[in-house]
């Protein structure tokens, strides 16, 4: 199942990113155009669709830092 | 060499040191004698701009060698520099720039865009573009910070001691951030006075995770230029990272807030992980919950744990000796060196031992007032009457209620007002409801803290809405698009019937937060 569309949703409805302002492989987190706050939200959100509470272990930037890294963790989350 | 001002210190660091590293950011080193190159470069431009002593030049980056030399080279001629947090959005950026007439300011491609496209500061000249991206924008309006080099005149005027180096807005108890204004005494007086209790020498490395637009955050940079030491600069604070950058095993001090310390405890318990190797940890910008404190000492062997506090006004005012850290958890300690604290009654009066005060205090880390505001300075910066002769000079008003104990030891009560205190930063609920207020159908909005175990407090809003009632899916929305994310309140409360109110027919915030805190802690 793919939560890509989902994820942009998310973050284009909660996050402020603008429709056609990024792409899927921009990085998100370490370039700083999301930062701590935005982060907590989307964990929130991310653990609403796994339906589990996620490890510290699992936020990384290998797993959060674009659309892309964020849709493939949660594929196999 | 004696040092007297920000400029001295850099100086002194790129002769005694040239060839040293003392940034290190992913896979780049900067020695001393580069940065000292990349500041003289972007200093030599300034001059060449026409930016003269006193100027406010602003630097709005992520954290980078090329934000720390943008500063330097802004203290270097004279000039003031204000550093503002990536937090802020476009529209904020705009106000604090034109609140101090900001000339010129450095962003990234994406910041450069937006204000370029709607909303530009009045006084603003140009901006200088640094980062990965295009720069949407008239070309004669930016300049990239490649291009940002000029030659120093062989004798440039330099700044002395008493001279403003920087402006660092906070909030303040009503509406607007607030201008701090610090001078070159302020910074080089708070990084040798905590350079010294912390042992800093140029064998520590620490890790920096704080921005620099908070005082706490820059000081770590400040004492490793003084001592010749060398800093990791950590962007990102997902504690899965930070354990990763501890992990390298060369990290010998990390300062933080509590946002940061709960998670990344609760991370090293659920992985295993024991730091080891670390001389040092510390704590400011909130009390740390007691349960995280607890797990410090067993997550972080052998370090000697700071309990600190400060304020944006005085830089740093106590901290607590490690050796008290099991007896004393959770105090703010004793002041600092070459500072003097009273807690005292609203005419100034020490209390007796024991009982509550506001925390006082005088030295030479006291800021010079806020930008723009002799009022509001001269309400938080004055004499301390009931202290005699020592009282006659001018002191901070801290605005924190404190108790000292027997043994010398300050404890945290609480605050004078409702101001928040939310992940280390201080935020005005004035701010949060001056924006609500603008939401259709808002009578009247309270914004408070809640408690949070990670943030300290948490942003929480009640409304009063109109006869029409409202939507507060809309409002939360709303609150995204108007306000920066840190002051987004993350629960909204829909007050049912009127809010109470005092006597003199003020909305009476006291009951308000009162009752749904007692509704929270029935459910």
């Amino acid at each position: 199942m793919s939560y890509r569309n989902d994820i942009a949703g998310f973050f284009e409805g909660e996050l402020g990113l603008e429709p056609g302002s990024y792409d899927d492989d921009e990085l998100l987190f370490s370039s700083g155009r999301l930062d701590s706050f935005g982060l907590v939200t989307l964990l929130a959100f991310v653990e609403e669709k796994l339906g589990r509470r996620l490890k510290t272990a699992e936020t990384t930037l290998a797993n959060f830092d674009s659309i892309t890294r964020l849709s493939q963790f949660m594929a196999v989350a | 060499m004696i040092i007297f001002t920000i400029g001295d210190m850099l100086t002194r660091a790129r002769r005694l040191w040239p060839d040293r590293v003392f940034l290190l950011s992913g896979e780049r080193e900067v020695t001393f004698g580069q940065l000292g190159e990349m500041v003289d470069r972007f200093a030599g431009w300034l001059c060449a701009q026409g930016i003269r002593a006193g100027d406010r030049v602003g630097v709005h980056l992520q954290k980078s060698p090329e934000e720390i030399a943008a500063m330097l080279a802004i203290a270097r001629i004279g000039a003031v520099w204000v550093n503002l947090s990536v937090h802020w959005n476009a529209r904020q950026v705009r106000d604090q720039a034109e609140d101090c007439g900001m000339r010129l300011l450095v962003v990234n491609p994406r910041r450069a865009g937006e204000l370029m496209k709607e909303v530009w500061p009045d006084s603003l000249e140009k901006l200088v573009v640094f980062g990965e991206g295009t720069v949407e924008g008239d070309p004669a309006r930016w300049v990239a910070w490649a291009d940002a080099a000029g030659e120093l005149p062989e004798r440039p005027s330099l700044p002395i001691e008493t001279d403003l180096a920087a402006i660092c807005y906070t909030s303040g108890s009503t509406g607007r951030p607030k201008g701090v204004m610090l001078s070159h005494r302020n910074f080089v007086a708070a990084t040798q006075i905590v350079s010294d209790y912390l042992g800093n020498t140029e064998h520590d490395r620490l890790l920096s995770v704080l921005p620099c637009c908070f005082n706490y955050g820059l000081l770590q940079i400040l004492t490793m230029l003084l001592v010749g030491g060398s800093v990791v600069l950590q962007r990102v604070t997902m504690p899965a990272e930070l354990a990763a950058s501890l992990a390298r095993g060369d990290i010998t001090g990390v300062a933080a807030v509590p946002s940061i310390w709960t998670p990344l405890a609760a991370h090293l318990a659920e992985t295993g992980q024991i730091v080891r190797g670390l001389r040092y940890l510390t704590n400011a910008g909130g009390k740390c919950p007691d349960a995280v404190l607890a797990q410090l000492p067993g997550l972080f062997q052998g370090a000697a744990i700071y309990l600190m506090y400060g304020m944006t006004e005085t830089i740093r005012a106590t901290y607590l000796d490690p050796e008290l850290f099991e007896s004393k958890r959770g105090a703010m300690g004793r002041p600092t060196i070459n500072t003097e604290i009273f807690v005292v009654d609203a005419e100034g009066r020490p209390v007796p031992c024991g009982e509550l005060g506001e925390l006082v205090q005088r030295g030479p880390t006291m800021a010079m007032g806020y930008w723009g505001r002799p009022d509001a300075s001269a309400e938080k910066f004055r004499p301390c009457p009931g202290l005699g002769k020592t009282g006659e000079t001018r002191f901070c008003w801290s605005g924190d209620i404190v108790r000292e104990d027997a043994d010398g030891v300050l404890w945290f009560v609480g605050r004078q007002d409702f101001m928040i205190k939310s992940n280390g930063v201080r935020i005005s609920p004035a701010e949060i409801e001056e924006v609500v207020h603008h939401f259709p159908g808002v009578v009247h909005a309270v914004a408070f803290g809640a408690p949070d175990p990670v943030a300290g407090q948490a942003v929480e809003l009640a409304i009063e809405a109109g006869e029409g009632g409202l939507d507060l899916a809309e409002l939360r929305r709303f609150c995204r698009q108007k306000l920066a994310g840190y002051l987004c309140p993350r629960q909204l409360h829909l007050w049912s019937g009127p809010m109470p109110k005092t006597g003199n027919g003020k909305l009476d915030v006291k009951a308000v937060v009162a009752a749904l805190q007692q509704a929270q802690a029935a459910q």
